[in-house]
């Protein structure tokens, strides 16, 4: 029983952009006498901001999207005297609610404690257990050797994307000669609609040190770098925070835990590119180069940061270890497929209801993360497939949504796993148009070295657009074919190697649309704008003349609340979407 | 690890060391791998992707420049996804490849004439040069510098500055010039007995017989006519190409050793097979078109009515035209206004009848202009539809029809259609259809085997090789592709004579085209990326005599004057240049020519960036970089400068001088090896026309700057230094050059170093001699960078004369940091002290000073009462006599580096005059004859030089002579360096 009122609110950067701080002010003046408490991000970003409200009875509700408009009705409800408000999700009595499945089916081990600790506290991240590991391996005498033997046990595989044995990656670098060895946290999460780094260095940075202080120790590590992206300002502000709160209380630095083992952190913000998540081009660029990757071998492992053997290990991977370490690989390696143990954190979104971050098992399926979690297609459309591994990754079409999550089965399907992207997508969504999407973003983030990724990706994007615009031959279809393998096979570093799989899945699974485009000049999604033409359904139509406000360019016309006078004139017509988007009896056909 | 391992290559067994790249494994098995970004002086970068090979089990291709071997490995360097990779990876750096490899004005002169070189050589003032450049495409220049319509000038880049440069007149002026010196006449190569006919002796056939010659063969000229010239001379009118210029152009044609048959024609005299027996291993027809396109109307065959062509011949044979008063010529070309300005020039009354109007006349506009000027009526939408006959059936007149422009045909013209009711009939007394003409095929009446022939009465010929249906015989001119112009036979001609040497020696006749890339054509591109970025100025116009001056005397005299010599350099200095500087060594052009690659298949956005021209020396053209970043590597990982970097990133990425700053704000010292590592024309001298391009003999030689010893390759060019390189694996410096070695020769041409230097002033050689004699104390001082045997002519005369010798180590110069850093300063010392030389100062006295190539403090120079100066540049105070001295790198000498090797310093230009250096010090000794004697005494008191006077393989010669290194300071081309780069506005400390 407490004594008196915990109003817990998110906020991580995205809890503070959907206004966190606001709802924290409403209802710390509502609840004067209430103890207010700043934890991470819970991943519901669809719900954000939220609030956790624990009664004296220690009675936990969850509410979601809590502004000023519907605080009347949640301070009502908290206070009994009304009936749950459309943003209730659950209370800790009744956790499994359908809003509240996004998190009860999940398996949290890497997201432990996001959303639970002030990230900021190191208090609250002792009183959770973490540094256990630490402290454990420490004062146990146990091995450097040991700890890598238990990590090979987990079998743990690397969360960037890459999914190399992490105890065989640390082998190499431990058998390695040399006195000075370096470990990197690799926080430069750059992938579109990717926030897995951002949440756990925001959410639980204290997690991640422990992660780095485990490897370090493993592999001989004196010295630690996090690349941590400098858009990520609160996120670096954070791993400060918890490097120094960490040096104080004498985890990092010399003698940590009074024992001889010594290892300290610095913190380098990203150069703002993309291809500085690749190892190479990360290591250029904490050199003070340009971020460009090298060729490997030499590997990092053996030649690395200034010459010198390297670690360099996802966020998510580092989180991973404490876990681990306290309960032991094997019981890491009971969950999940046989290749792929553990959980895997995602980042859902697109055209699903529920979008945010969620751990699950690894061998859960993909249509559970999209249906069971993420509560299936946002808006009732049939979906139509999930793009894994961000513009690095492929699409897998909706009749593959049972493969399971597992390294060996999505790269089956020409997708990857990567560091976590899934975006899905409904029949709203044109897979030309979202290929040179994803293909523009590799594009323009290419470092400029290779021929083929510099040149070659723009060429492909250049023969997307043409298609797009319904200039497309099928000449332009063989040459993506011929150019996409082409640019996999003669590029130095993964980001040209895996460019172009979104165009090459997407010409697999949805070949019929690129024909529809080149051929009957059809965008069947509807969204390639030179390809489609908006019309009024006059018998959905109510007259209300709500398109012809929001017309951009004045091209809808006719008389209040007589349905059949309504029309577009094609003629003017952008084909800018506005009057289909702001229709409420969806009246606006576009084909 | 020097163990080998055990690799497959191409299915191929090989031994290779442990530790070498799949690059070094298959080079020394012999097996070439292409590479742009990798240089043997460079880490391993792996950009361009042009170098993958297969491994197996690799998951991709893997780049051989940096992919060590393993144990077993099995690698296929040309297996077909090898090489389509290599080829995409091509295509694609095409694709953004700006530029134009050759200039247009080049690519479109149907002869390809080297325009761009030539126009350099004038404006440097090269005239012979010049015509040596152009007689390689075009042995009748002066031809054509009177007639060619020079389709180069309408595809000219300067014509979105302001107007094309004049390139013709230019042609002409310089080919006029040179003929007066005597035209030019190269030594055939030694004879190969194989005899060639050539049936036609027009321009066609007079190209393939001067070529031919060179290559050895034995060409003989089959001629119709009494002349030769062809449509040169018996279709163009004397007053615009006159008789005596051709005669002697054509007449060092066959001064190479051309026999010609006159009045020989085929068909009549002579058959291909008659040829053919008489031994001759090819026949090229080179008959051209000399008849007169009929006009398809009624009564054309009346008499009094004649071919355009035919009446220019019998004007020109001599022969009677039965002229009358009123003459009608029919038609728009060239032709017709020849013909109408000779029958003017007859006495009669011309009226000229073109069915079009002035817009879409073919002729020359200026050709247009005369004509009318001269007194010409022409008559525009007027079309004859009948010949009129009098009673004798001789033409009388024309009834002619009025016409109208209607649509554009395929020509892009609008069609003239007739007017009804708009007959008229007009009184002629001759009537000449200058409508065109086509090759008179009769000539093959005689053969039972003829040529294919086709249905424009043209032989069926391979326009790549001009071989025609029937073997051993070529076809080139106007009878294989249609009547053209003059330059096209030349270039046919040409190109036939090619072939023929293919054929003669047996080989597949296959004519290979180098790859070049094109900005595109002048109507597609924009003014505003070129008009701007150059000062406007006009075009220079030639001389043209007005009309009545033309007409008078007969008017058979010449009538276009041409430019003065100061109107062509100015003309020529007009050229912007548009050619890439790289055209003769451009690795992408070469592999793109090697792999058959297309700018087409892949094309796309291009990167669209400014040349950047702000350091004086270097020339940055971003648009044509493919990021191998050799010049940035080489900057920093070498030199350790740092002063290129990668901008941008994706697609815009280029290389630049740090933050786009201008390039010698950087920390750049101008070594210009980035120009040496660039694959392409991205980095090249910001030297202009001083440099061509051209291509040169390579001559391998020593830098004399300081005294490392670096060797260079020099380009040379018929006595001028093209371009300066560093030798890849030269044992010294890393092979390395700094900017003096590359940059210095830029210095000798600024001084007029490409003549020879003056000999001694009249009475100076006296005069100093009895400064000498008179001498209490005579102290001679040398740089320490002169050569070998310059220093040891200086120490000769200090010994002959009873004075001392010193070199120069008072003054401390801050000057350039040299490749590996440590140079600068330090020059032939230990061969100085070996010869008793001392370090100048303050303490030493003398009242007769000799300074060798360096100056001497003031205040010490005005203790002496007479100083003599022998150097290369002006010193840097004021000497009784001074002397000049060749510069290093045109004399031949010897040179011993710092770590003591004795270096060959070949001579680079090969005129003997420029040996002046030990010249003038052997006179004033009065004790050294010539250079083999000097160079013989010294390998008597220098073992090694011994060794340096034989012919060597090496550039290098050890030495058992000890380096000194104690600095000494200054040298004077170090001096004269550094003002150099002041006066081009360079700050060099």
């Amino acid at each position: 029983m407490g004594d008196r009122m915990i109003i817990t609110i998110g906020e991580g950067t995205c809890g503070i952009a959907a206004g966190s701080k606001e709802a924290a002010d409403l209802l710390s003046k509502r609840f004067p006498e209430a103890e207010l408490r700043s934890v991470g991000c819970v991943g519901m970003c669809h719900q954000e901001p939220m609030v956790w409200i624990t009664n004296t009875d220690d009675v936990t509700t969850l509410y979601g999207q809590v502004n000023k408009k519907n605080l009347p009705k949640i301070v009502r409800h908290i206070k009994g005297e009304g009936d749950a408000p459309p943003n209730f999700i659950s209370t800790s009595q009744q956790p499994d609610t359908d809003k509240g499945r996004y998190l009860t089916g999940q398996t949290r081990i890497a997201l432990r404690n996001v959303g639970t600790i002030n990230p900021t506290s190191l208090e609250q991240a002792l009183a959770r257990g973490t540094y256990g590991a630490i402290k454990k391996i420490l004062t146990s005498g146990m091995t450097p050797e040991a700890v890598i033997e238990e990590v090979k046990i987990s079998q743990l595989r690397g969360r960037g994307g890459g999914g190399f044995p992490t105890a065989t990656k640390w082998g190499f670098a431990r058998s390695a000669p040399g006195e000075v060895k370096y470990l990197i946290c690799n926080g430069d999460e750059g992938d579109p609609g990717a926030f897995m780094d951002r949440s756990l260095l925001e959410g639980d940075p204290h997690a991640v040190l422990e992660g780095m202080l485990i490897a370090a120790y493993g592999i001989g590590a004196s010295r630690g770098y996090a690349y941590i992206r400098a858009e990520y300002p609160l996120a670096v502000q954070y791993f400060g925070k918890a490097i120094q709160d960490a040096r104080a209380a004498g985890l990092l630095g010399k003698n940590i835990l009074g024992t001889s083992f010594a290892f300290d952190i610095k913190i380098k913000e990203g150069a703002g590119a993309f291809v500085c998540g690749e190892e190479t081009a990360l290591m250029a660029s904490i050199e003070g180069h340009r971020g460009m990757p090298r060729i490997r071998p030499p590997f990092p492992a053996i030649s690395g940061l200034f010459g010198k053997p390297t670690i360099i290990n996802n966020v998510e991977t580092l989180a991973n270890l404490p876990w681990i370490l306290n309960h032991g690989g094997a019981a890491y390696a009971a969950i999940g497929t046989e290749k792929s143990k553990g959980t895997k954190v995602f980042a859902l979104a697109g055209a699903v209801a529920r979008g945010g971050l969620v751990e699950v098992p690894m061998g859960s399926t993909i249509r559970h993360v999209i249906e069971e979690i993420g509560g299936g297609s946002a808006k009732g459309r049939p979906l139509k497939g999930v793009q894994l591994g961000g513009p690095s990754g492929g699409c897998v079409p909706e009749a593959m949504f049972d493969t399971l999550i597992d390294y060996d089965a999505i790269n089956a399907t020409g997708a990857i796993m990567g560091s976590g992207g899934m975006v899905v997508m409904d029949s709203k969504t044109c897979m030309v148009d979202i290929s040179r999407y994803f293909l523009e973003f590799t594009q323009l983030e290419s470092c400029g070295k290779c021929t083929f990724c510099r040149i070659g990706t723009l060429r492909m994007k250049e023969i997307l657009t043409r298609i797009c615009e319904g200039k497309g031959t099928m000449a332009d279809i063989e040459t993506l074919e011929e150019l996409g393998p082409q640019i996999k096979n003669a590029s130095l570093c993964g980001l040209g190697q895996t460019a172009p799989n979104p165009v090459l899945t997407t010409l697999k699974y949805f070949r019929d649309e690129y024909i529809a485009h080149v051929v009957d000049k059809k965008c069947p999604g509807g969204v390639c704008k030179a390809l489609i033409q908006h019309t009024i359904v006059q018998d959905k139509c109510t007259g209300c003349s709500i398109c012809a406000r929001y017309c951009p360019v004045n091209c809808i016309s006719g008389e209040l609340k007589k349905p059949e006078t309504w029309v577009i004139d094609s003629k003017v017509c952008i084909n800018c979407g506005m009057c289909a988007e702001v229709c409420n009896p969806e009246a606006v056909f576009v084909a | 690890m020097s163990e080998n391992v055990t690799i497959f290559i191409n299915d191929q067994e090989v031994q290779v060391p442990a530790n070498a790249t799949i690059r070094e494994a298959s080079e020394a098995q012999g097996v070439h791998i292409p590479t742009f970004c990798h240089d043997d002086r460079l880490k391993p970068f792996a950009s361009c992707f042009l170098c993958v090979v297969e491994v197996e089990k690799a998951r991709t291709l893997l780049p051989a420049c940096s992919t060590k071997v393993a144990p077993g490995m099995r690698i296929q360097t040309n297996s077909a996804t090898v090489m389509k990779s290599r080829k995409t990876a091509l295509d694609l750096l095409l694709s953004d490849h700006a530029g134009d490899c050759i200039a247009p004005c080049e690519a479109t002169c149907p002869a390809n004439i080297d325009i761009q070189g030539y126009i350099a050589h004038i404006a440097n003032g090269e005239f012979e040069q010049a015509v040596h450049l152009i007689k390689q495409r075009n042995p009748l220049p002066v031809v054509c510098g009177r007639i060619c319509p020079h389709p180069c000038e309408s595809e000219c880049r300067r014509g979105l500055v302001d107007e094309p440069v004049a390139i013709n007149p230019l042609k002409r002026f310089s080919s006029e010039y040179e003929l007066q010196y005597g035209p030019v006449v190269p030594k055939p190569a030694p004879d190969t007995g194989k005899r060639v006919a050539i049936v036609g002796g027009g321009p066609a056939g007079l190209s393939a017989a001067y070529y031919l010659r060179q290559m050895g063969h034995a060409p003989e000229i089959f001629e119709a006519l009494p002349n030769l010239g062809g449509m040169a001379r018996y279709g163009i009118p004397r007053f615009r190409l006159p008789w005596e210029m051709m005669d002697r152009e054509i007449q060092a044609i066959l001064d190479l050793g051309v026999k010609v048959h006159h009045n020989q024609r085929l068909g009549k005299n002579f058959s291909i097979a008659d040829l053919q027996q008489m031994g001759f291993g090819a026949v090229l027809l080179a008959i051209g078109a000399h008849k007169a396109k009929p006009m398809r109307i009624a009564n054309e065959d009346s008499p009094g009515v004649m071919g355009g062509v035919d009446f220019l011949r019998k004007v020109v044979l001599g022969e009677k035209v039965e002229m009358g008063r009123r003459v009608a010529v029919i038609g728009g070309g060239d032709t017709a206004m020849d013909c109408a300005r000779v029958a003017k020039r007859l006495g009669a009354e011309v009226t000229l009848l073109y069915r079009r109007t002035q817009a879409e006349m073919p002729a020359l506009p200026m050709e247009q202009h005369e004509t009318i000027e001269e007194g010409v009526e022409i008559r525009f939408l007027t079309a004859p539809t009948q010949v009129l006959q009098d009673a004798q059936g001789k033409a009388k007149g024309l009834r002619v029809i009025t016409m109208v422009l209607g649509d554009p045909d395929e020509s892009g013209r609008r069609r003239p259609e007739p007017l009804k009711d708009s007959d008229e009939d007009l009184e002629f007394d001759l009537i000449i259809a200058a409508i065109g003409q086509d090759p008179d095929m009769s000539c093959l009446d005689m053969e039972d085997e003829k040529p294919k022939v086709t249905k424009w009465s043209t032989f069926v010929y391979d326009e790549k090789t001009n071989v025609t249906s029937q073997e051993g015989v070529f076809a080139a001119g106007d009878c294989s592709f249609g009547p053209d112009i003059l330059i096209r036979a030349i270039g046919e001609g040409r190109r036939a004579a090619q072939a023929i040497d293919l054929h003669l020696n047996g080989a597949n006749v296959k004519l290979t085209k180098e790859y070049a890339i094109s900005r595109g054509r002048l109507k597609d591109l924009e003014m505003a990326d070129f008009s701007p970025r150059f000062p406007h100025k006009k075009r220079a116009l030639e001389a043209t005599l007005p009309a009545r001056q033309r007409l008078e005397n007969g008017g058979w005299g010449a009538i276009n004057m041409g430019l003065s010599e100061a109107q062509a350099l100015a003309e020529a200095s007009r050229c912007i240049e548009c050619g890439c500087n790289a055209r003769f060594d451009c690795d992408l052009r070469n592999y793109s020519t090697e792999y058959n690659a297309t700018e087409k298949r892949l094309a796309g956005g291009k990167r669209k960036y400014d040349e950047d021209k702000r350091h004086p020396l270097i020339k940055i053209e971003s648009d044509k970089c493919i990021t191998c970043a050799s010049c940035v590597r080489v900057c920093s990982e070498v030199r350790r400068i740092d002063a290129l970097a990668f901008i941008n990133r994706g697609f815009t990425t280029k290389i630049g001088p740090n933050f786009n700053d201008p390039l010698q704000t950087t920390g750049c010292d101008a070594c210009g090896m980035c120009i040496d590592v660039c694959p392409t024309g991205t980095l090249s001298p910001n030297t202009g026309k001083e440099c061509g391009p051209w291509t040169g003999e390579e001559v391998i030689t020593t830098c004399t700057s300081c005294s490392r010893g670096c060797g260079l390759s020099v380009k040379v060019k018929e006595n001028r230094i093209v371009k300066i390189n560093s030798i890849n694996g030269d044992p010294v410096n890393g092979a390395c050059i700094c900017a003096e070695g590359r940059f210095a020769y830029q210095i000798a041409m600024a001084n007029g170093a490409k003549t020879p230097p003056p000999g001694p002033p009249s009475g100076a050689l006296e005069a100093a001699k009895e400064f000498m004699f008179n001498a209490r104390q005579l102290a001679v001082v040398v740089s320490p960078f002169l050569t070998v045997e310059e220093i040891y002519a200086a120490a000769v005369l200090a010994r002959k004369r009873g004075g001392s010798l010193h070199y120069h180590s008072a003054l401390q110069a801050k000057g350039a940091a040299k490749p590996n850093g440590k140079l600068f300063g330090e020059g032939n010392l230990a061969l100085l002290q070996r010869l008793g030389a001392k370090p100048w100062g303050m303490g030493v006295g003398a009242d007769c000073l000799v300074l060798v190539n360096t100056p001497v403090d003031t205040r010490q120079a005005a203790a002496a009462a007479k100083v003599i100066a022998v150097g290369s540049h002006a010193c840097c105070f004021q000497a009784n006599i001074v002397f000049s001295l060749a510069d290093p790198l045109e004399t031949e000498g010897t040179f011993l580096t710092r770590d003591g090797a004795l270096a060959a310093v070949r001579p680079v230009l090969r005129d003997p005059d420029m040996r002046a250096g030990w010249r003038i010090l052997g006179a004033l000794s009065e004790d050294i004859a010539d250079f083999a004697w000097l160079r013989k005494r010294l390998a008597n008191e220098v073992p090694e030089l011994a060794a340096v006077a034989q012919p060597f393989p090496q550039r290098l010669v050890p030495t058992d002579l000890t380096p000194v290194l104690d600095a000494v300071s200054h040298d004077g081309r170090g001096t004269a360096f550094i003002n150099h780069m002041g006066k081009m506005g360079l700050d060099w400390g």
